[in-house]
């Protein structure tokens, strides 16, 4: 969001003392599940009939279901559909008043006669899906490149010219076959396909030449330096613009793909950095001495290690994806500017502040998020 | 050496966008083509590029029905051409819209060689004996022919190289002899520079005041002065930017603080002005977009300076300074902001560049020609080259400051330069 990341925001920010050093992150789900309980388009629970309703993550329905005939059935106090319109009211309602059929408006209607509320709920589970799986997404990989890439610093990877002729070839391939993958001329079938091969023909290369003297340095540890310096002076949300108009009309997951992979060669540095640390303490020492191979140690005794570097880092991540959407969908470009998001509610509530009703909740709600993902994971020292 | 490198960097940087492009086609001059129902777009191909398959035109990229494309891929890989394909759907449109062939709407859908020869075949012979309904079975006949003499998959795979026909290098020589388009580059990039040194100082002066205010404000309050200033960091800029326009640009709430022009007024400058004319006689016109994007900034770098503040407040030389004698203000505002501003001079390095992406949203909501807005509206029109332009060049200034701040850097602690940073 243009603004030059903290290395370490925990450190830059204190709650107040009283909530110093705890993790508030439960806070959210429990909001979440709250929210849902009170206004939800679907039955929250619904069971019976030949099948299993689920109202959470529904923020794609237009209209709220029909009459229902369930065995088991928790129903929501408010049954609003966030695309609901009621064209019969001439103005919109402000918070907590009744439309002409008699349905309460906790916090209004805007134009349309849409719920604000229920716009609301739908714009927190566009923000958590987001933020939960940008950050699980880009936590998870980029732990795992940091971690090797620290590793295999203190412990180099050596290869004969022939695998290393090999390493790169395989690189060039897989690159390749994920673009035609990109354009569609490559089935994910045939994808996998060619990774397992490759993934097969490298480790056979490397059990055959297990004996032979390795000479070449395979230079891991230095790819997540590159790319991160490679990464660094190009602007995220210009980056975004662009890949947003080459890939046309990209879906949400499309967009959470994009926010992951934008964010990976500053996670994989960054988290390199903090894994070194680990690397060179003893008892990785002992472990190699022991025999143990490095994947295991990578997995079973550096990554334990790595858990409070990564939560600030993804907390960070997560506030970062939420914020970065919603400036989108704020200026309408990419999915989630025609659907009930945060963004797109900021946008339609300030061209009209006689409506500020529409606009305040989804501000209030975006600080809140935003704050809570990036103090809230916060670790004590 | 150093700006060799720099070189380098910016133009792997564009030529990554350029793979990354080229793998996916550009469209510059987009046509319709209607074929029945659906509308087929497309538009020139820009990205000849040989690591594509050979079958593969890259107007595919931009059919926009899934359904369509899915077969197009399909078709196109056993031996048709782009152009036999579209016309093709069209005579499958025509065959389905003609009563009593419902059972040939698949036509359109259909991914097999084999099965859509097969189909043709079984057209022909589905005719009705005699002339019952002369009008239709002629229809018939001459979509069967032309579906015949379209040729379906009898093509010779063409490959394109670098070369005379690469349609990307054209547009780039055009875009580059396109004074107008080099103009509205230029001048976005003016008027962003100038809007991001007026946020920068803002920022940066904004800052520092709040921290000096908040390590000499009472101990009492000051979780709350750091939760504001926590707010403050992570507030939407574009929320406060439309409540900041709606409040101090127009006279409809209060006559009293109607303080700035409103936006779109720069728009009506015209626009073609040099540096100087923009900074001192227009610069009124952006004091308020970068009043706005300096508020989360300076928000950022005061909880960044009461950081480093509270750390050094611990240090036995501002115990030693206090017994001396001297005030609050003094000590911090000289000794502690002296010793704890080294790792800041990167950061302002970064801020810099920062700002210059930082201020995409203001312009928008302002309408300022810079960078910002010309990027959204390369977005709405699609015009690739101009982004990858845009993306270059602020990744180049982003290059040039992060090493200007390291010179600073070195410069301002001499122990720096035996080691590398």
């Amino acid at each position: 969001m243009g603004r030059p990341e903290a290395e370490n925001p925990g450190d830059l920010m204190v709650w107040p003392r009283s909530l110093r050093g705890k993790n508030l992150l439960w806070i959210v789900p429990l909001i979440y599940l709250l929210l849902k309980i009170i206004i939800n388009p679907q039955p929250v629970i619904g069971i019976g009939g030949g099948k299993v309703t689920i109202g959470f993550f529904n923020f794609r329905d237009d209209q709220p279901a029909g009459a229902d005939d369930y065995d088991f059935v928790i129903r929501p106090v408010m049954r609003i559909s966030p695309y609901e319109t009621n064209l019969d009211i001439r103005n919109p309602l402000p918070p907590l008043s009744r439309d002409g059929r008699g349905m309460l408006h906790v916090l209004g209607t805007d134009h349309l006669g849409r719920d604000v509320l229920a716009g609301f709920v739908s714009g927190f589970e566009l923000a958590l899906l987001i933020a939960l799986l940008v950050s699980l997404g880009t936590g998870f990989v980029s732990m795992i490149m940091g971690v090797q890439g620290a590793y295999f610093a203190r412990f180099p990877l050596k290869v004969s010219a022939v695998e290393a002729g090999m390493w790169i070839l395989v690189a060039i391939l897989i690159a390749l076959s994920f673009g035609w993958f990109l354009i569609g001329a490559l089935s994910i079938i045939s994808l996998s396909g060619i990774i397992l091969c490759a993934v097969l023909v490298l480790s056979g290369i490397r059990y055959v030449s297990k004996n032979k003297k390795r000479k070449y340095r395979l230079p891991v540890n230095a790819l997540n330096r590159q790319a991160q310096e490679f990464f660094q002076p190009v602007p995220d949300l210009i980056l975004l613009l662009v890949l947003i108009t080459v890939f046309d009309q990209i879906s949400l997951w499309g967009l959470i793909l994009i926010l992951i992979l934008l964010r990976l060669p500053a996670g994989s540095w960054y988290l390199q950095g903090q894994a070194t640390q680990f690397i060179h303490q003893k008892h990785i020492d002992q472990a190699r001495t022991m025999g143990f191979s490095g994947t295991r140690i990578i997995f079973r005794h550096v990554m334990p290690l790595m858990a409070p570097s990564v939560r600030v880092f993804m907390g960070l991540t997560a506030s970062r994806a939420v914020l970065s959407e919603s400036a989108l969908a704020f200026l309408g470009i990419g999915p989630t500017g025609g659907m009930m998001s945060w963004g797109s509610m900021i946008r339609l509530g300030l061209s009209d502040l006689t409506m500020w009703w529409v606009s305040l909740f989804p501000v209030l709600g975006l600080v809140a998020v935003a704050m809570l993902f990036m103090y809230g994971s916060r670790v004590d020292k | 050496m150093g700006l060799m490198r720099m070189m380098l960097k910016v133009t792997l940087i564009v030529l990554s966008v350029y793979f990354l492009a080229s793998f996916v086609s550009g469209r510059v001059g987009e046509d319709e083509v209607e074929t029945g129902g659906d509308v087929v777009r497309f538009g020139k191909p820009v990205f000849y590029f040989s690591l594509l398959p050979r079958w593969y035109d890259s107007r595919l990229a931009t059919v926009r029905n899934g359904i369509l494309k899915k077969q197009g891929i399909a078709l196109m890989r056993q031996g048709m051409t782009f152009d036999q394909w579209l016309s093709y759907q069209q005579k499958a449109e025509e065959i389905s819209k003609l009563p009593g062939l419902a059972e040939f709407a698949s036509l359109k859908y259909i991914t097999e060689k084999n099965d859509i020869l097969k189909q043709i075949d079984h057209l022909e012979q589905s005719l009705p004996p005699g002339d019952i309904d002369p009008v239709r079975s002629g229809k018939i006949k001459a979509i069967v022919a032309q579906m015949n003499g379209i040729g379906l998959f009898d093509r010779i795979p063409e490959v394109h190289f670098w070369g005379s026909d690469n349609v990307f290098q054209q547009s780039f020589i055009s875009f580059l002899s396109d004074g107008q388009k080099l103009d509205q580059l230029a001048m976005a990039f003016r008027l962003s520079f100038i809007l991001s040194i007026f946020a920068f100082i803002f920022s940066t002066t904004g800052g520092t005041g709040l921290a000096l205010w908040y390590i000499s404000s009472k101990a009492g309050i000051r979780w709350l002065f750091r939760t504001v200033l926590q707010i403050l960091y992570v507030l939407p800029v574009f929320c406060l930017a439309v409540i900041a326009v709606q409040f101090f640009t127009s006279s409809y709430y209060s006559p009293y603080i109607n303080w700035f022009p409103g936006p779109g007024s720069f728009l009506l400058l015209g626009g073609s002005d040099s540096f100087w004319q923009i900074m001192f006689e227009q610069g009124h016109y952006l004091i308020l977009p970068a009043l706005i994007t300096s508020v989360p900034l300076s928000a950022g770098i005061a909880l960044r300076w009461i950081s480093g503040m509270e750390d050094e407040q611990k240090k036995p030389y501002v115990t030693t300074l206090r017994s001396k004698g001297l005030s609050t203000s003094r000590i911090n505002g000289k000794h502690v902001l002296k010793n704890i501003s080294l790792p800041m001079i990167i950061y302002f390095g970064l801020l810099f560049p920062a700002l210059m992406s930082g201020v995409f949203l203001i312009e928008n909501v302002f309408a300022i020609g810079g960078i910002g807005r010309l990027s959204y509206q390369s977005v709405r029109h699609d015009d690739l080259m101009m982004l990858m332009m845009i993306t270059a060049l602020v990744a180049g200034i982003n290059i040039v400051f992060n090493k200007g701040s390291r010179r600073v850097m070195r410069w301002a602690d001499p122990r720096l330069k035996t080691q590398v940073i």
